[in-house]
């Protein structure tokens, strides 16, 4: 049995998502060796996330000033809202560039099964923010999944009554891939989405 | 399609099996309880990623096997082309395994080798529930159509969340209306499979039966709600399916589960213009289910342009001489390799190079 400080690190490196008991031995026992500045910085930065980073009280985004950097950044079209199920989504979309819109982070798509409906996702601040008149179009970004599809039908018929337009990410072939390697079922759904030319 | 080799360790009572089947006719035979099914089981999780006898893995695991871990191997010849594939079942899941490579996720794992499966109660299939015969539509499509897989669960999970919607007694209707619309979306791609799948049996049906009653007229019919019925493409059934959704919706509150879509659809089997379940005498239903698996089969050896790997657990001592007959005239038309279990081996014709096997407490030999 180890020393309980060791112990009590251990048991709460193992609560985090991905980790096992042994791994969570590992990070601690290379924990020890650092330096207790590294320790230290490592600790400050833990309890510092979680005091700093709030909810940006427009796109519910994590942030660490509110209303966070892309909704407060007036070069963006504020008519165009991307709604994405994670924040990681934001991030993934922003790293591709191109889009130079809003977005809203609903954190989770509906799940009955799992307990989760409209009231534990942040769709009541998405309808607050499309009834005031400035999004035009609500571009439904989850994914192709049973859950996210459902997601999306269910916005579009929350948004449509507010004379907000609601689009849906195509899903298809990816870039750069070969057509032989795609899945039946995402090369069925680029045949039905395919576009004029 | 052939197997070459079915190799099995840690799988239920059987010792490592090195099982080297003949190209058409292997005869497993031994008492009851000695493992002659295991052995078919094992070709047949190989297929389909199922058991047809259990839905928990560790009953499939050898008791007292030190690692806890089962693993089957088929060598498999499909026209012209030799693949190996591989399946370990442990306490940490399934790992499959194609030609050595990983293949991750049910339906691609799907297909690598291809079986039709017949066991004694499929004989009794027109007096089943009708959820023994969407279970036997389904599996057939898999066998000819990998994405059914997919497809089929997406309309599983869908319809299982809009049953918990409605034991959660939500009352907000666009949450209920987008189910619904779901529900349909997915169901419509379902009933087109299961319609199209009964449209290519229902020949090969009718001729496999005359084989053995004559001219008497049979009949398969798909039978969803009659609205549903009368939709003629996928656009179509999705909008009927969301009317009859929507009207049944108050029906469906109060009792708090979905009562209508192809989850509640059945396969009628016609005979002599009624049900055969209630106008067809025993003897005759026996032929018709027969008539019925025989379809299958030629079904999926026209799909795939070779035939598939027939599995009989037990079913020539099902049946008698005449019906048994058709069974192997069948089969070595098709020129089918098929592995059989038996008790009295005597019962199965000398086909041309038959090998047969003798199976006792878990092992098995070739038996000159």
């Amino acid at each position: 049995m180890y020393a309980s400080p060791i112990a009590r690190l251990v048991q709460q490196l193992a609560k985090l998502p991905g980790i096992g008991e042994k791994t969570a031995a590992r990070l601690a026992f290379h924990i020890l060796r650092a330096s207790a500045e590294d320790a230290a910085v490592l600790a400050a930065a833990i309890v510092e996330v979680r005091q700093k980073i709030r909810f940006c009280s427009i796109c519910c985004d994590l942030t660490e000033a509110d209303p966070c950097a892309i909704c407060r950044d007036q070069r963006r079209d504020g008519s165009l809202c991307c709604v994405v199920a994670q924040p990681q989504d934001v991030v993934a979309i922003e790293r591709a560039g191109g889009y130079r819109g809003r977005y809203h982070v609903l954190h989770g798509v509906l799940s009955p099964l799992d307990g989760v409906g409209p009231d534990d996702l942040r769709v009541p601040e998405l309808l607050r923010r499309c009834g005031d008149g400035t999004v035009a179009e609500a571009i439904l970004a989850t994914s192709p999944s049973v859950e996210g599809e459902a997601t999306a039908v269910y916005l579009a018929k929350l948004l449509r009554p507010l004379g907000v337009r609601a689009s849906r990410i195509a899903t298809g072939v990816p870039m750069g891939g070969e057509l032989e390697y795609a899945d039946q079922v995402t090369l069925a759904r680029a045949i039905d989405g395919r576009r004029e030319m | 399609m052939r197997i070459r080799g079915l190799w099995a360790e840690g799988w239920r009572n059987l010792e490592p099996l090195a099982l080297v089947p003949g190209a058409h006719l292997s005869v497993l035979f031994g008492d009851n309880g000695q493992g002659k099914t295991n052995v078919l089981e094992a070709a047949y999780y190989l297929a389909a990623l199922r058991s047809f006898r259990t839905t928990h893995a560790e009953d499939l695991i050898r008791r007292g096997e030190p690692a806890g871990r089962a693993r089957l191997r088929a060598e498999v010849e499909h026209r012209g082309l030799e693949r190996r594939f591989e399946i370990e079942l442990g306490p940490t899941g399934r790992q499959a395994r194609l030609d050595g490579k990983s293949v991750r996720g049910t339906a691609a794992a799907l297909g690598a080798v291809s079986v039709v499966l017949f066991v004694p109660e499929d004989l009794l299939l027109s007096r089943a529930a009708p959820a023994a015969r969407r279970r036997f539509l389904d599996l057939a499509i898999f066998n000819v159509e990998r994405s059914y897989y997919d497809e089929a669960s997406a309309f599983q999970k869908v319809l299982r969340n809009r049953n918990a919607l409605l034991r959660q007694g939500s009352s907000d209707p666009a949450l209920l209306d987008t189910y619904d619309e779901e529900l349909a979306r997915t169901g419509a791609r379902v009933v087109m499979r299961r319609r199209a799948l009964v449209t290519a049996l229902e020949p090969r049906f009718a001729d496999h039966f005359r084989a053995l009653h004559g001219d008497l007229p049979v009949s398969l019919v798909y039978r969803s709600d009659p609205d549903v019925e009368a939709a003629a493409d996928e656009a179509e059934l999705e909008l009927a399916l969301v009317r009859g959704l929507s009207s049944r919706r108050a029906i469906d509150v109060r009792r708090r589960f979905t009562g209508f879509g192809p989850q509640v659809d059945d396969l009628e089997i016609g005979f002599s213009g009624a049900l055969a379940r209630s106008h067809a005498s025993q003897g005759q239903l026996r032929s018709l289910m027969l008539a019925l698996k025989l379809a299958e089969l030629t079904h999926v050896e026209a799909r795939l342009g070779d035939p598939p790997v027939l599995l009989l657990d037990d079913v020539p001592s099902e049946l008698d001489p005449v019906r048994r007959g058709l069974l192997f005239e069948v089969i070595s038309k098709l020129d089918c390799q098929t592995l059989i279990s038996v008790t009295e081996r005597e019962i199965v014709p000398a086909l041309s190079d038959r090998c047969d096997f003798f199976v006792r407490a878990g092992k098995v030999v070739a038996h000159p």
